[in-house]
Formats: C-alpha cells, structure tokens, sequence
C-alpha cells in the first residue's frame, strides 16, 4: 500500500518538471494530504483505460458514492483504493460516453471508453458560469477546438467566419493583421461616424468577446490554436446576464488550459504562400489607349459636341512623348503585376498541458507571420500563455491565466496599390538606365511610381496585450460557491509612421518627409463576483440561483506627436527630434465604467423541463446623469421532449429539446458612436492670429442630450434542438424576433444650426430572422466516415417606428447616402435607381432633363419629368438576405480531408472602386486608368456603363452593387501517422496536411473583394489566397 | 461561520460602489459650466469668430467659379456644375462648404453672443467691444448666405437643443438683420484696435458699404442705399489711402499698410496659422511637368480654377497691376541635363500679343500665344499666365487633400474695393463725375495715363477695373450678381459657360444644400429650378 503512493508521488514530480516551485510545493501537500486521507483503503483496483487501440491518460476514475478517484496515467494504467466491497466504478473523461462498472471483487478491469456520440454533454459556457448543452435555455452556438484547427487561421476572427449561423464576419481591411467587424443577428443600430477605413462599421457594434473571463474589445490578438472553444451567446436569454454588454451577443472563448493527466505536449506549424486573387480587370496594353481616345471623346460630348469622332483625337495633344514612344514601341506597364508579389505565411504553437487531481496548468507559446501581397506589408505576432488553477485547499481554488501578445503590423504605403490602379499603362516605370522613375508619366506629376513606396512609407503598429485574471472560487458548502474574478487587461499600442522623401504623399519634397508617433494605452479592468447555490431539493427537481456584482472600469489615454522637414530618412519614426518643423502634439484622455448587479435562477425537474430566470441591473457612465441605471429581465424555458415517456418508444428521435425564450438587454449607445461625455455639451477649444499673438478660442462643441437613454432590445427566440437515427444527425433551428427601441443615433440636424446633429434615441426596429445548423454524420463505417455541417441564417431587418413625428432621417456616411425609413432596413441605400444609359435616338428626352447620351439615366421615381432629390429611391441595404456556410470532412484511414464553403448574399453596399476606378469625369479625359467595362460609345449602344468622361450627374447609381459571394474557406488534406510506429517512438498523434486557404471567391461583384467593398482603396489590399502545409504533433 | 464571512464580504462590496464609481471624468475638455465663470472665456468665444472667418472667407469656388473673369481649369469641353451652371444640383461639395461655412461663422457669434449674459466679470468695455466683433462676422456671414442663397434661415441665437424644422426668412428680413447687427458693431468695436487684424469701425464701415450698395439694387431697397454706401465708403477710403506701390503691397513684406481695412491672418507659428492660408494656390496649372520644373515652393500648386482668357486682354499696356498679378514667364528650377536646361532658363512664356509662328520656332522654350490657353499642347491640358498676387514663396509644397499652409495675411478689405464700392455707390447715386475720380484714382496708382471722364463711367468700366484691382481678393460672383451683370458677362467671357450655355436666370440663387433640406425633414425648400 505505501509502495503504490510514494509510486504514485513520484510520479507526479516527475512528470510536472515545469512546475514553479510554489506550485510544486502546493501539488505535494494537497497530494499528502489526499493521502492521508485515503492511506487506510481496504483493497486496490487497477486496470487500463483505452479507446480503439489508443490508450487513454487522464479519466477520471471514481468509487461510486464515495469522494475516492484517481485518473489514469500515460499509458492509461490505473489504481484504485476501494473502500466498498462491491464498489462500482465509474469513469468520465470529456468527449467520451460515461461508463459504470460494478467491479465486484475483481481486482483488474480493463475499460474501452466509447466517444461520445452526441454532443449533449459537451460543457458550454454560459456566463458566469457553464452548463451541459443538453441544460441549455437559451440559444448558444459553440465551436471547438477541433474545428478552428481545422479551419486553420491566422486570426480567431477569421476562424468563426461562416461557420456559426448568424454570425456575419466582415473584413475590415485585407492587409495582413487586419480587423474584423462581426455583427451577430444582424445590426442592432448604425453609426453614422463610420468611416470607410473601418469598411463601414465600427467596433462599437461588435459583440462582447471574453477571454477567459476577461472582457476585451477585440479578439484579433489570439493565436487561434490556442483556443480550445468558443461559445457564441446569440439570444437575450443567453445574453442577458451580461447586460448591456451583452446587446450585440457575446463571444467566450476559452483557451487551452491544463488538464489532469501527464505532462502532453502539442506542437504545430504551417508554412504558406500567399497570393492576390480576383483581381479587378483593368484595361491594360492598347486597350487602354482605345478607352483613351473614347474619353477624349467623351469629354467633347458632355460639352455638347456630338460631331466629335475618335478619329478627331490627336493623341500628341494629350500625351507626353514617352507615352506616344511606348505606344508605338507597343510597350506597356501592367502596374499591377508590377507591384503583386508573394507573401509567407507561417506559424508555429507549441503548447504544454498538465495536472494532478488538484492542479492544473497549461501554457503555450506561438509565432505568426503573415506577409501581404504588396511590399513592406506584414503582420507577426508573438503569444505566450500560462494558466494554473490549483485547490489549494479542500473547499478552496485559486487560477491564474494570463495571455500576452505582441504584435507587430506593418501596414506599408497607403498608396501603393491605389497607385498601381490610377496609373495609365503608358508611363514608364523605369528610365533608360534601369533605375525606377519617380514620375512615371511625364504629364502626371501627382501619382508617383507604385515602386518607390516600400522604402518611402513605414507605417507600423506594434501592440502590446497583456491579459489577466485572478480567480479565487471557494465552497464552503458544497452546494454554494463563491467566486471572485479579477481580470485586468492592459494594452500598449504605438503607431509610428514615417513618410520618406519618394513616396507619393510627399512627392519628393522634402519639407513634406514626416513623422508621427501616435501611443496609446488603455487599462480595463473587469471584477466579478459570482455567488452560486445549486439545491437539489429532491432528485427531480435541482435549483441554481446565481448572483453576480461586477464592476467594469476602462481608461484610455493618446499621445500624437507630428515633426516633418526630415534632411535624411535614415530615422524613420525613431528620431522625431530631427524633424524640423513641429506639426502637432496632442493628447487625450477617456475614462468609462460599468456597474452592474446580476442574478440568474436555473431550474431544472427531472431533467426535461428546464427555467431560467435572469436579471440585471445595469449602470453606465457615458449615459446622461438621470438615465445611467436601467434593468434588464429574461426568461427561458426548456422541454426536452425526448425524456417524455411517450418516447421512448420511438426511434427516430435520439434527442429532442424545444427551447423558448425572452429578455431584455441593453445597448449604451457605443453602438451608435456614442463615446464617453457625449451626452454632455463640451467647449472645444482652437487657437487663432490676431496681431500675430496666440489666441486662445472657445466653442460649444456639440449638441447636448440630457435626456439620452438607454437603447433597448426585447427579444423572443424559439428553438428546436434534435438528433435523429442516434444522433447520426443532429442540429437547431432557432427563430427570433428582436425589437430594438430608443436606437441610439447621431441624428442629423441642419448644419445652419451650426452643429451636424445630436445623439438621440430614434426609434425602432426589428430583426426577425431564423438560423438552422445541422450535422450529419453522412457515412460511418470503419474505415471512411464523412461528415457534413450546415449553417444556415436570414435576418430580415425593418424599422418600425421613428420618433418626433418623422418617418424618415436621411444621412450620408462618406460619400454613401442612406436613409432610416419607416418600413424598410436601418441604414438603407437611398439613391436614385438605375435605368441604363441614355441612347441616341433617345436626344430629346434626355436633354428635357438637362442630359445628353452616353450619360447614366435614372429612373423618374415620382413621374414628373424632372430628376431631382424627390428621385431617390431606397435600393437596398447593405445587411444581407441570407448567408450560410457548409463544412465536409472526409475520413479514410488515415487520410483526412476537408472544405468548407460560405456565402453571403443579397447585400449592397457602397462600392469604392466603382467611385474611383472605373473611369469616372476628370477634366483631363483619361487620366487614370479604368476598369474593364461595357461602356457606351456613340458605336456601341451599351446599357450597362456610361461613355467615359460623359458620366452625367447621376453616375453615383452605379455605386451600389451587390455584393454578394461564395467563397471556399479552406480545402485541407491531412494524413495522419500510423499510431504503432507513433507509439515505438512515444509519440501521441502526428499529421501532416495541406491547405487552400481562401482559395476560391464566386462573386459578380468587380472592386478587390465583395466584404470590404465599401473600403476606399486608400490603404487597401487585394483579396488572397495562401497554399501552405503543416505538420501537428502531440507527445 | 463561512456564511457570515461571504455576508460581510458582500456588505463591503455594496460599500464600494459609491456612486462616484459612475462619475464621468473630464480631462479632455471642459463642460460649459466649467468655462463661464471665467471672464476671459468671452475673449476665447469671440476669438473664435476669428478662427472660422478664415473659411467663410475661403470659399473661392462659389466666389470665382462661373463668372466672367475665373473658369474652371479644364479644355473647353465637358462640363461641370458649378462653373458651367450643367446640372448644378443641391449636393454640390462646394455649394455645401459656402453655407457651412458661413453657418459655421454665425453659430460662433451667436455663441458669443449669448453667452455674454452668462458669464459673470465681463467689464462692460469688453463685452461691448466683443459683441461688436460678434456682430461684424455674424452679418459678414449673413451677407454672404443671403447673396449666394436668397432666403435663409435666420438663426440669431445660440443652438441649444436638436432643432430641425428650421424655415427660411425673406431676403429682406435677413438684410435688415445685417443692418441691425453692422450698427451693433459699429457701437461696440474700437475706432483704431491695438492689436492688427481685430476688427476696427472702418471694417464695419465697409461692410455695411457693401451691404448698403447691394441693397440699392433690391426691390426692398433703402431710400438712400447708394448715398449712404458712398458716404461709409467715403469715411474708409479717408483713413485707408491707396499704398503708392501696387506691387510692393501685393509682397509677403508689404502686405500690412495703411491701405488695409480688415485681414485675416495667418502667420507663421504653427499653433496659431493651422491649416494656413491657401490664396497662393489660387489660378495655378499643372506647370510641373515641363522639363526644368519642379513642384515647387515658389510657384506651388494648382488649385483648379483658372482666369479667362478675357480677363488677360483687361490689362492695358502699362498696368502695373498686371505684372503684380500674373507671371508670364516661367523659369527653371532644376537642371535637366536630358533637355538642355539650366536653372533660370525660361521654361514657358506667355507673349502679351501673340508671336509669330517663325518666332516661336526660334526658342528652345514653350511659348504659348493668347488664343491657346485652353488648348492642349501635349504637355498640360490648358496653361496661362500664373498667378503670382498671393504667392508665399518658401511655404511648403503641398498635395491636394493636405494642409497648404500658406503664411500671408488674407487682406479681406481695403482701400482699393473702398475705392470702387463707393464709384458704384455714386454711379447709382447718379453722381458720375465722383464715381470717375474713384476709378482714376485706382488708374493713376496702377501707372495709367488713360483716365475716365464723368459720362464714361459705366458699371462695366467699373467692373473691369474691379477685376484688374481685386483680382482674386474678392467675390467676384457677388459682384457681377449685384450689379445684375452675371449673366451677360458670363455668357460672354466665360468660354465654358459659353459651351455649354446653360446659365439660365434661376442660378442667381444657389441651391440650398440637399443635406440640410433632409436633416430639417422638408421645412426648408429648395430654390426654384433645382
């Protein structure tokens, strides 16, 4: 007996060599006195656990109705003290069916664990706290490990896309390290401070991420495999116990922790290549030149010449003669191909896990790098986790997590690619001698040569993210816990950028070189304490009634320094002392809490009829003095149909659940731009010249809203939860329908009041919408198994009702124009509506309206025969009609393959490259280049584009198109080592695979990528795809 | 026991969230109620009229564009809203900024204004001379509104609460406001401020000069419009003399002198010149892209709108003002060792009457005759002689979209408008041989020996030497609108609107932005024709 426990010790300080002192010394107590405790046992059991032909470490191996257990070691082996004399023995290890033995007076049993077939038992988090999916009211969608390794990206973000139904994902911005905005059921309000570098949203609409309990703003910072699951909380129900933080859903991810068993150690690559792809079609070669003459022409016809001809254009009147030599040397620049390199990808994660039956850690550490398509943009990342989580004493845990990131984003020249786009292929990137030339067109001094950009703008965000929590749980009875979570997160951001003497924003002067160094640090914190009681009052009925006060407090801080007049760019951002001239220097300050008091109340009676009861009492800072406190009521109720005895005699349903439910959350109004002393009316403050002294200015900076309020969604959600032929197939379907009221906005008011509008409460707005996920395990033999998923989701939103007697605010958010109207979409497209090109022989009508042909026509929305603002028309909405995403996974011995496909559709959206690329008026016909397109002539009758340089004045309704895709997600093909040969070599699990990364976009939308559309190609980057392979191995 | 402990724990809890946990914290800035016990807070208010008249007093394309004397800057060919007058639609960028802009004046007065009751301290003496100020840049606001945009909302106190329905006041009730504010001003403000650029009673004079004489004109006119507006003008010219030397004032170094009725400045401290001066933009082409220039701080960059041909034929020979106004030869900055050229080589030149075709073969450099300017060459589009009134040599050069920087004084007023304001103050007043002296005065500083008789003068003489005299210092829209000679001198000299002919009576009034008619939910309407 003392034999196998010193046996036992030291294995544990053999396998935990990693372990800090302290929590070595922590591990030996408990296990002394866990021995201790148990030293008198009568008899032992031992045996070894498996599944198939793997064995397994680490289940948990418990003598029924008795606090002894032990867990099994690496090589699943097993010894077990018995008190009883028939014990039964139950073993439990996550994603495996539960197994009772009655071990009899047998002294060796030999366990094959089956997987689990449903995933009814999987543990999803529900805030503060969790609860077995079969336990779930509310409307949770969760993802796991598996499936973000699967998916295989550089940012979380990108790993949830299209895969969860009614999670919309949208790029920001395609260069490495860009952001993501995610909207979950549709938009809740829209800001109308927008800018088209955010794409068109904002965070502000985002939902709440939390990581490891601790609330942050963005998730981009994680190395997704490091996360072990994410939990997507999409209904009020399930939200609502997070109040207004919760308005716009909540993502929770858990990363990997420790888990009992011996030490496991993963590691896994990939390297990749990356390319641009759908690129848009330019005109390039002689092409160009034909378009050239038909926008000289062009010009000639917008003034009322119509007997202008292609051959009246004299092209040595409009170009310079290197353009007229290459013309005829038929020597042209394809400006793009000029400046699309490859990019490398890779990534590197290793990660260690392990843990006694008191003490867990798990710590990881990671690389990325991921270099973009144009030169001098990259993204790495370097990561380091470490959590331990320790029952320091019987009735008390103490965790700690922390995550640190550091991140490095070279964003690279702003204009590079807009260059490369603008130029015409005539010009000439090199001059006789080889060397780049800065102006490549000699009548063209304001686009510079795409070349020079790279060395002449730096551009670099380096962040440095520091995550932590403290958690002290302590159960001083054993159905009541208590819990404080501490969870402070600290974020350092520099941007340093220097603009050097060539690149196109200087334009080779030097009094133009400057510097900017912008910090930032924002300190959150969050401080959560939970109280739980579970009662089971009687075997039927269970009651859990948790209470939660939690604090949230964030400080943000800026500093913006600006020097230019640079005599060398040796410096960079580095020296800003050497500049000159000092431009700027600028500071800001912001501070926002929370406060809030929760409850929740679970019940449960006999496992089939399920309540759940929440509250929250919510206060902001940022609201208006008398309107900072609100409360926030839910309510759901669960029927697991499939417990019913009526049937159990059936066999088509393995599961059936019906869930509905009802709550109330909150949005602060972040949403609609509102930030911190909003509601207040502030003096700003400018300097001014008199008598050449420096004097001081005030002005009233903005419109005051005392009576500001909270934003309210009220939300129904009907769900089915089912397994079918056992569970081969599950899914859920879910239906809600969410009222928003007081949408917070910044309403418009006419700038001759001297202020562009106010924050106000403005009516509301319903999404109704269904989403349906299904899983089905296709085929399932021994040796191929193939496995589909599919999601589905639609939102339909509308606006219900405006207040202060208005039916409509219209509003323009960077050059779109757009409109919140009674009965249709938040934030439609409000415009005029296409109706091809005015024709020849159509002369005289279109003059009636002031046009001529070859101009855009639109239609006559009120049939008067004029066009003017009573002629816009809503045109769609940029949210879109449906979008789906569907996953196969292919198994066949030890091959594994996979895709997965997602779609958007039915969206519109502003599109910036129609704007600016596609051969638009210049007074100068043809001085940039332009997209590809049907464009009318006086020989060809087009419908579908307007004649170059004769755009007309409604042009801008070819700005809108739709922008709906398809695209492949992934296609990965692994190969999995054979588990003998691993097991000689003591090695868990080894595969090796290949990847398409974004390998294939369908889309009829022309621009860079349909998901960042609206983005102005300043500063933008091509959409990509990356080939890359990989190897993941376990020890 | 345990439970005891989690029921104090939590007691202590409730402690800690006092309600200052959701106390707002301000360090950015400070909330009215912060700011308005402090007496000098009416300065900073007032000052701050000073900082937005920098932009009411730059809305060159609304003030040039489309009139007999600017063009837009493009071949004759096309067409384009403002100058043209083709389609000119309420969402017209430049259209919007001209009423932000004055808006934006008018909300700053207003405030200051106001606020004048609030705040406690003020010494009489300072909050009569602020209001005045006030006043001044409120009815320079008006002004501008009333002529650009006929009826117009009349807001004359401080915007506190979201208000929408705003509803436009007549023509001659927003005159009258003027009016009224002017005679506030010229009560509060100081006879000779200390401090140069303040607003000074002459200034208020001639605006209110201004104003009077475009009042004359109207159906709602005084009795004595045009003698009152000679007789402020009067008053302006005695204490603001014509500068002897024309040229010498239109330099960097020359631009303060008596002369001066009011300027906006600039300066060069960062802090104080923002986003600077930008007049030395003004009436430039791309002339970069010969060989031996440079985008450079000398001859800067191109705004877009250019002069017409016609107001090059106004010059006559010997004007001094014509040399103090344009540049017709362009001069190497950089060697170009490819194309034969040194630095002060001449690179353009642009012949007063055209040269011959043998003569220009025997030049190395471009010559491009009067008749050609619009014509493109196979180097720019269009060329003309450059501006070079308000050049700012050694301030960076600029691309569009960025900050131009520009250090110089921007002279709103002076001596020389004072001059022909009260011309046509007399001319309508019917005293021709008074409005003769005013433009022979002018005449004899530009050099002329060519003076006007009395029964010579006509408001087309007056307008000519106008746009000799304030070329690119003053609305010239405004002008040829008051005069009602717009349309005649626009169809005529304007070869873009001649193109295009679309000028039509309706576009005396510009349309009111399509923005403001959606934010005030259709109260405000819309100008016929639009």
């Amino acid at each position: 007996m003392r034999k196998n426990s010193t046996e036992g010790l030291f294995h544990i300080g053999k396998t935990l060599p990693y372990l800090r002192a302290e929590v070595r010394i922590a591990v030996l107590l408990v296990t002394f006195l866990t021995i201790s405790i148990h030293s008198f046992g009568q008899r032992t059991i031992s045996g070894k656990v498996s599944s198939g032909n793997e064995t397994l470490a680490g289940v948990t191996i418990n003598e029924k109705g008795t606090g002894n257990s032990t867990f099994s070691d690496v090589n699943g082996r097993y010894t077990i003290r018995v008190q009883g004399t028939s014990p039964t023995l139950v073993f439990t290890f996550v994603g495996f069916e539960t197994q009772e033995i009655v071990a009899g007076d047998r002294t060796e049993i030999n366990v094959s664990l089956t997987e689990s077939a449903t995933s009814l038992d999987e543990v999803v988090i529900i805030g503060y706290g969790q609860a077995k999916k079969s336990d779930l009211t509310g409307s949770v969608s969760s993802m796991n490990a598996e499936s973000i390794q699967r998916a295989n990206k550089t940012n979380a973000f990108q790993a949830m896309q299209g895969q969860v139904a009614g999670v919309n994902l949208q790029m920001t911005d395609n260069k490495p390290g860009g952001a993501f905005n995610v909207r979950i059921r549709g938009s809740n309000t829209i800001n109308s401070g927008e800018s088209i570098e955010n794409a068109g949203y904002t965070a502000g609409q985002n939902p709440l991420y939390i990581v490891d309990g601790i609330f942050v703003n963005d998730i981009s910072f994680l190395n997704p495999a490091d996360i072990d699951q994410m939990d997507i909380l999409k209904d009020a129900s399930a939200t609502a116990i997070y109040g207004s933080r919760g308005t716009n859903g909540v993502v929770i991810i858990k990363t990997k922790g420790g888990a009992k068993g011996r030490l496991s150690v993963s590691y896994d690559n990939y390297f990749g290549t990356k390319q641009a792809y759908n690129l848009p079609d330019m005109l390039q070669g002689a092409e160009f030149v034909e378009y050239f003459k038909d926008a000289v022409v062009g010009l000639q016809w917008a003034g009322g010449n119509m007997d202008f001809g292609r051959e009246d254009v004299d092209l040595s009147k409009y170009m310079r003669p290197n353009e007229l030599a290459n013309i005829n040397a038929n020597k042209y620049t394809d400006w793009i191909k000029l400046v699309n390199q490859p990019g490398f990808q890779t990534n590197h994660t290793v990660g260690l896990s392990g843990g006694t039956e008191n003490t867990t850690f798990g710590l990881g550490m990671a690389y990325t790098k991921d270099e973009g398509t144009f030169e001098g943009e990259a993204f790495e990342r370097y990561t380091m986790r470490a959590n331990v989580n320790s029952r320091i004493l019987p009735n008390v845990t103490l965790g700690y997590t922390n995550y640190i990131a550091l991140s490095t984003r070279d964003e690279g020249s702003k204009e590079g690619l807009r260059s490369a786009y603008r130029l015409r292929p005539t010009g000439s990137p090199y001059d006789d001698n080889g060397n780049p030339q800065f102006f490549p067109l000699q009548g063209e001094s304001f686009i510079t040569n795409p070349l020079f950009e790279a060395d002449n703008w730096v551009n670099q965000t380096r962040v440095l993210n520091y995550l932590g929590n403290i958690s002290l749980e302590i159960t001083p009875l054993s159905n009541l816990k208590f819990t404080s979570n501490f969870s402070p997160n600290v974020e350092f951001t520099r941007l340093g950028e220097y603009r050097g003497r060539y690149s196109k924003a200087t334009s080779g002067n030097q009094q133009n070189t400057r510097a900017v160094v912008n910090n930032r640090n924002r300190m959150s914190y969050t401080w959560d304490n939970i109280l739980n009681y579970n009662w089971t009052i009687n075997p039927e009925n269970n009651l859990n009634a948790t209470f939660v006060y939690s604090q949230f407090y964030d400080r943000y801080e800026n500093y913006n320094m600006e020097r230019r007049n640079f005599s060398t760019d040796q410096y960079l951002f580095y020296n800003l002392g050497a500049g000159s001239v000092l431009q700027s220097a600028t500071s800001g300050f912001s501070k926002q809490t929370l406060e809030s008091y929760t409850g929740r109340l679970n019940y449960s009676h006999k496992g089939k009829y399920l309540l759940t009861l929440t509250g929250r009492y919510d206060g902001s800072s940022i609201l208006a003095a008398n309107n900072k406190w609100a409360f926030f009521p839910s309510a759901a109720i669960a029927w697991r149909i499939v417990e019913e005895d009526f049937m159990k005699d059936q066999n088509a349903f393995s599961d059936l659940k019906v869930r509905l439910s009802y709550g109330q959350t909150g949005n602060n109004g972040t949403g609609g731009g509102l930030s911190p002393l909003a509601s207040l009316s502030l003096i700003g403050s400018n300097f001014t010249n008199i008598g050449d002294q420096v004097i001081q200015t005030a002005f009233i900076s903005g419109l005051a809203n005392q009576d500001l309020t909270w934003e309210r969604t009220k939300e129904w959600n009907f769900g089915v939860d089912f397994g079918l032929l056992k569970n081969r197939i599950t899914g859920t379907l879910d239906i809600y329908s969410r009222l928003n009221s007081d949408i917070i906005f910044f309403r418009p008011v006419p700038t001759a009041t001297g202020y562009s509008g106010v924050f106000d409460n403005v009516g509301e707005a319903t999404n109704k919408g269904v989403e349906f996920a299904v899983t089905s395990k296709n085929i399932n033999t021994g040796d191929f198994r193939w496995t589909t998923s599919l999601n589905f989701a639609a939102n339909r939103n509308k606006i219900t009702q405006l207040y202060g007697g208005v039916d409509e605010i219209l509003f323009g958010v960077q050059g779109g124009s757009y409109i919140h109207r009674v009965g249709h979409p938040i934030g439609s497209i409000y415009t005029w509506e296409f109706d091809g090109i005015w024709q020849l022989d159509e002369l005289e009508e279109a003059r009636k309206v002031g046009q001529l042909p070859g101009q855009v026509k639109v239609k006559d929305i009120d049939n008067n025969g004029v066009i003017n603002a009573d002629d816009r028309t809503v045109i769609g909405s940029a949210l879109p009609k449906w979008t789906g995403g569907i996953t196969n996974t292919l198994d066949y011995k030890n091959f594994d393959f996979s895709f997965f496909v997602y779609t958007s559709q039915g969206a519109r959206s502003n599109s910036y490259f129609h704007i600016s690329h596609s051969g638009g008026f210049d007074a100068t016909p043809g001085r940039f280049n332009s997209l590809k397109t049907n464009y009318w002539t006086p020989d060809n009758p087009s419908n579908d584009w307007y004649q170059p340089s004769n755009n007309g004045p409604y042009a801008g309704a070819l700005q809108y198109p739709d922008v709906s895709y398809v695209k492949v997600g992934y296609i990965t093909l692994g190969y999995s080592l054979n588990q003998n040969f691993l097991d000689k070599i003591r090695v868990k699990s080894a595969r090796l695979y290949v990847t398409g990364q974004n390998p294939f976009t369908f889309t009829d939308y022309v621009g860079f990528d349909p998901e960042t559309a609206v983005r102005n190609s300043y500063a933008s980057a091509h959409m990509t795809r990356t080939w890359m392979g990989g190897v993941n191995i376990k020890f | 026991m345990k439970k005891n402990l989690l029921a104090i724990f939590f007691a202590a809890l409730a402690l800690t969230s006092c309600k200052d946990f959701l106390e707002e914290e301000n360090r950015q800035s400070l909330t009215g109620n912060e700011i308005f016990k402090d007496p000098s807070s009416f300065d900073q208010l007032v000052a701050e009229t000073y900082y937005r008249a920098r932009w009411a007093t730059s809305t060159y394309d609304v003030d040039q564009l489309g009139t007999d004397i600017y063009t837009r800057g493009g071949i004759v060919a096309g067409i384009d809203e403002l100058n043209d007058y083709v389609n000119l639609r309420p969402f017209n960028g430049s259209v919007i900024s001209s009423w932000n802009n004055n808006y934006g004046l008018i909300a700053a007065a207003n405030a200051a204004i106001d606020r004048s009751a609030e705040i406690t301290g003020l010494t009489e003496a300072v909050k009569a001379r602020g209001l005045g100020e006030a006043k001044f840049f409120r009815a320079y606001g008006y002004f501008n509104l009333v002529e650009q945009f006929g009826a117009v909302p009349l807001i004359v106190n401080e915007v506190r609460t979201a208000q929408t329905d705003l509803t436009r006041s007549d023509e001659g009730q927003v005159y009258t406001q003027i009016l009224k504010d002017l005679d506030d001003a010229l009560a509060g403000v100081e006879e000779s401020p200390a401090l140069y650029g303040r607003v000074s009673k002459d200034a208020v004079r001639h605006l209110k000069s201004k104003v009077l004489l475009t009042r004359g004109y109207k159906s709602f006119k005084g009795a004595s419009d045009f003698t009152d507006a000679a007789a402020l003008a009067e008053a302006v010219i005695s204490k603001h003399p014509l500068a002897a030397d024309f040229g010498a004032f239109f330099t960097k170094a020359g631009q303060r002198n008596p002369e001066v009725v009011f300027s906006v400045l600039y300066g060069s401290n960062p802090v104080t010149r923002r986003e600077g001066n930008s007049r030395h933009l003004l009436f430039k082409f791309s002339y970069d892209v010969y060989p031996g220039m440079t985008r450079s701080t000398l001859y800067h960059r191109g705004l877009g709108p250019a002069p017409t041909p016609f107001f090059y034929t106004l010059f006559e020979e010997g004007d001094k003002r014509e040399a103090a106004t344009i540049r017709r030869t362009l001069l190497a900055e950089l060697a170009d060792a490819e194309r034969g050229v040194k630095v002060g080589d001449t690179v353009i030149h642009f012949p007063k009457t055209a040269w011959s075709a043998q003569e220009i073969a025997s030049k190395k450099y471009t010559v491009v005759n009067p008749g050609s300017y619009f014509t493109p060459n196979g180097t720019t589009q269009i060329q003309y002689p450059m501006f070079r009134k308000f050049d700012d040599a050694g301030v960076p050069y600029t691309n569009p979209g960025i900050n131009p920087e520009g250090e110089r004084d921007a002279v709103i007023m002076r001596g020389g408008e004072a001059r022909l304001i009260a011309a046509e103050a007399y001319l309508n007043a019917g005293d021709k041989a008074k409005a003769a002296t005013h433009i022979n005065a002018l005449r004899t500083r530009a050099g002329l020996s060519k003076m006007y008789t009395a029964d010579e003068v006509t408001l087309d003489v007056i307008l000519d030497e106008g746009a000799k005299e304030l070329a690119g210092e003053v609305s010239r829209w405004m002008d040829l609108k008051r005069t009602g000679k717009l349309m005649e001198r626009a169809m005529a000299h304007n070869p873009h609107v001649a193109l295009n002919k679309a000028l039509k009576e309706f576009h005396l009034l510009r349309p009111i932005p399509n923005s403001e008619i959606d934010a005030s939910g259709g109260t405000l309407d819309q100008n016929t024709g639009y």
